[in-house]
């Protein structure tokens, strides 16, 4: 990589030309080599790794140290996201046990809502039953029990 | 990982720092662009062709301290830095040390591309495909900029040797 490729090109025509200036400036170049970087350049080069090993955060060091190229890990953390969602949504598929004891509470429920209907069919029955008979020739309100209670209650 | 890198800073950090030095002047501010341009490296290394690490180096160090210079010269001090210096006094005989440190302000000198090119060139010997690399120019170009470089630097020798 570092080999001299002075001599080809349109700077071959310094060679040919072999003026004094060009082999002057040859000679210079030659004189002028790289420099050597401060200690101080060299010991901050050095310290990169560590420093920027410091800083990534720990998934980044994980993927760093991990086996195989890291497009490899897309498709397994995909994967492994797939089936975590897929266990989440799944419905549980309930035991025997649980629908026999669910039988049991929907009839005691049913079992109340029936009573509630025919308690309150019967108590309809009999308040409208006898007392909307009045209500033809005379006002409602004055045959209707909880409203005679409410009329005492308002002139005591 | 790391000691891959290692052997990279072990092998560039010479030639980032004599481009960052001959680009910037400023050896503070060389050291801090060839530390940046290091640290890139660090983020990038599995994403470079091993075989290309040393241009690929270059250009990245070269664009960090042209940035640099741009935010340090924001106007007329970044055309001033556009033009050529005036270099040492013309038609001064100079003794063969002298000439050394002579040619290093000529090469400062240079505007750009033209200073890269030289210093790439003709200070790392680089190859004309590796300075085409790092330069971002066609191999005729590069080819056609050196040797104006060289005129121009060859015209200042004449006058200091005349």
């Amino acid at each position: 990589m570092t080999q001299d490729h002075r001599n080809d090109g349109p700077g071959a025509g310094r060679a040919q030309s072999g003026s004094e200036s060009e082999r002057l400036l040859d000679s210079l170049f030659e004189q002028i080599s790289v420099e050597r970087a401060p200690a101080s350049l060299r010991r901050r080069l050095r310290r990169i790794p560590l420093e920027e090993q410091h800083r990534e955060g720990w998934w980044r060091r994980w993927l760093a140290t991990s086996p195989g190229p890291r497009w490899a890990l897309v498709p397994v953390l995909a994967i492994s996201l797939l089936v975590v969602g897929v266990v989440l949504v799944m419905p549980r598929q309930p035991s025997e046990e649980d629908v026999l004891q669910a039988r049991r509470d929907l009839a005691v429920a049913f079992s109340y809502i029936e009573e509630a209907g025919l308690t309150t069919g019967q108590e309809i029955r009999s308040v409208l039953g006898t007392e909307l008979r009045h209500s033809v020739k005379d006002n409602l309100t004055d045959h209707l029990p909880f409203t005679e209670q409410f009329r005492k209650e308002e002139t005591s | 990982m790391s000691r891959k890198f290692l052997m990279w800073v072990d092998e560039y950090q010479d030639q980032a720092w004599t481009l960052a030095r001959y680009l910037l002047k400023d050896p503070a501010e060389a050291e801090d662009a060839c530390q940046e341009a290091f640290v890139k490296l660090w983020h990038n290394q599995d994403r470079i062709d091993p075989d290309k690490i040393r241009p690929w180096l270059m250009r990245v160090t070269r664009n960090l301290c042209l940035d640099r210079l741009r935010r340090r010269h924001p106007t007329e001090e970044w055309q001033e830095w556009q033009k050529p210096d005036d270099g040492p006094g013309p038609m001064q005989e100079l003794q063969q040390h002298e000439l050394g440190e002579w040619l290093k302000h000529s090469i400062n000198g240079l505007t750009e591309p033209y200073r890269s090119l030289v210093v790439l060139r003709d200070v790392h010997q680089h190859s004309y495909e590796e300075v085409a690399s790092v330069l971002e120019l066609s191999l005729t170009q590069v080819k056609v900029y050196l040797h104006r470089a060289r005129k121009q630097l060859r015209e200042q020798l004449a006058e200091v040797r005349p």
